[in-house]
């Protein structure tokens, strides 16, 4: 379905209005970060992707052509960028790049201060990156998204059914590494 | 107490309609199982809740600092030429430190020789190459041959500035990563993958 707001703002981007573009931002930069977040585990890393996936929406955004909804196109390119992320820190692992250094500087930088807040998103964190990454990437788009399985399906280019599947062996993880939390 | 198989099938919507009907009968007849069901949903709820928090001074950085990247990209051509040639390179380093045959078969100079005089059709099929050799451990290998990070970024280093004028210049091979691609991250990533060295 589209979005009439979007593809408002998405015709004036195109006629050279670049607050149509900030308008954009502003609507979906949060659901684009907390996506990331979810899959990366860590504020960095998130950052960088929501900074990546940005740059991609203006400068692909002329050729945008509704055939999804750009919610969807959004969390597509967030999910590929969070998944070249993750592959790239097993690179810098594999070259010894990674130090406890640089692992401590993605664990105590964040979005809060608020001690509170840090141990729910620590909690969040730890909990989700246990769970392999299409569980996680599934989890993460309908538990915290709440998108159809057919819209994950055009998300991630996955079967409806294999989609499923993955959601129940989630939720099974989760309701068990939550347990072990508490 | 682990939670009943039968309502994480119900949430998941992996039941069948026959079966989702049986299950929402039993639901409403059982109190224990209604009490496991609201727990579940409490405990998904406030899991949820993690990540409802939203801090506006972080996100009042975003657009300053994509707008800034974006005005960057516009201005030196030079620059992107640069970032260019250096991802392009970067997959040849990165080939070059993995690349087994390096002080085995051919002395690092004849390697990097023939990398040099590679345009980029050779480059591609050399990347192919690696992809399909099937050398098993690789890491062994690495360690014995470099022993440490510093040792790798000489390499790198070795290998990206052959001529005169910029021997003896810094690379950090973090930054040869981020300047790859997604793609050529995706490959290299999973040559390694495929050697079940990552």
């Amino acid at each position: 379905m589209i979005d009439d707001k979007d593809y408002e703002y998405v015709r004036q981007f195109i006629e050279g209005n670049e607050n149509a573009f900030n308008m954009l931002v502003n609507k979906y930069q949060q659901k684009i970060y907390w996506h990331a977040r979810r899959m990366l585990g860590n504020h960095m890393d998130a950052d960088e992707v929501v900074q990546e996936v940005l740059l991609v929406m203006y400068n692909k955004l002329k050729d945008f052509n509704f055939k999804s909804s750009l919610y969807t196109w959004l969390f597509k390119i967030t999910t590929n960028r969070s998944i070249n992320q993750l592959n790239r820190r097993k690179l810098r692992r594999f070259l010894f790049l990674d130090d406890s250094e640089t692992e401590f500087l993605r664990s105590d930088s964040d979005l809060t201060e608020e001690l509170d807040n840090r141990e729910k998103l620590r909690k969040l964190d730890k909990v989700l990156q246990d769970l392999p990454v299409k569980q996680r990437e599934v989890f993460s788009l309908r538990n915290f998204d709440e998108l159809s399985y057919e819209e994950i399906a055009e998300i991630t280019g996955k079967s409806v059914g294999g989609l499923k599947a993955n959601y129940f062996h989630a939720l099974k993880k989760v309701t068990e590494l939550m347990k072990n939390e508490d | 107490m682990k939670t009943d198989e039968r309502l994480l099938k119900y949430f998941s919507g992996l039941m069948s309609e026959s079966e989702k009907a049986v299950f929402e009968k039993e639901l409403s007849g059982s109190e224990v199982l209604r009490r496991e069901a609201d727990s579940f949903r409490q405990m998904m709820a406030e899991f949820k809740g993690a990540s409802e928090y939203s801090s506006s001074h972080y996100f009042n950085t975003i657009l300053p600092r994509v707008r800034e990247r974006i005005d960057r990209k516009k201005s030196p051509a030079l620059r992107l030429k640069i970032a260019y040639g250096l991802s392009a390179a970067a997959i040849i380093a990165l080939l070059f430190i993995i690349n087994p045959f390096s002080s085995r078969q051919s002395s690092n100079s004849d390697f990097e020789t023939a990398v040099a005089e590679m345009n980029d059709t050779d480059k591609s099929s050399l990347l192919g190459e690696f992809i399909e050799m099937d050398q098993g451990n690789l890491r062994t290998v690495i360690n014995s041959e470099t022993g440490s990070s510093d040792a790798i970024e000489s390499k790198v280093s070795d290998a990206l500035f052959r001529n005169e004028e910029s021997k003896g210049k810094y690379v950090d091979t973090d930054d040869l990563i981020n300047d790859l691609t997604p793609q050529e991250a995706d490959k290299v990533y999973d040559a390694l993958l495929n050697k079940k060295i990552l």
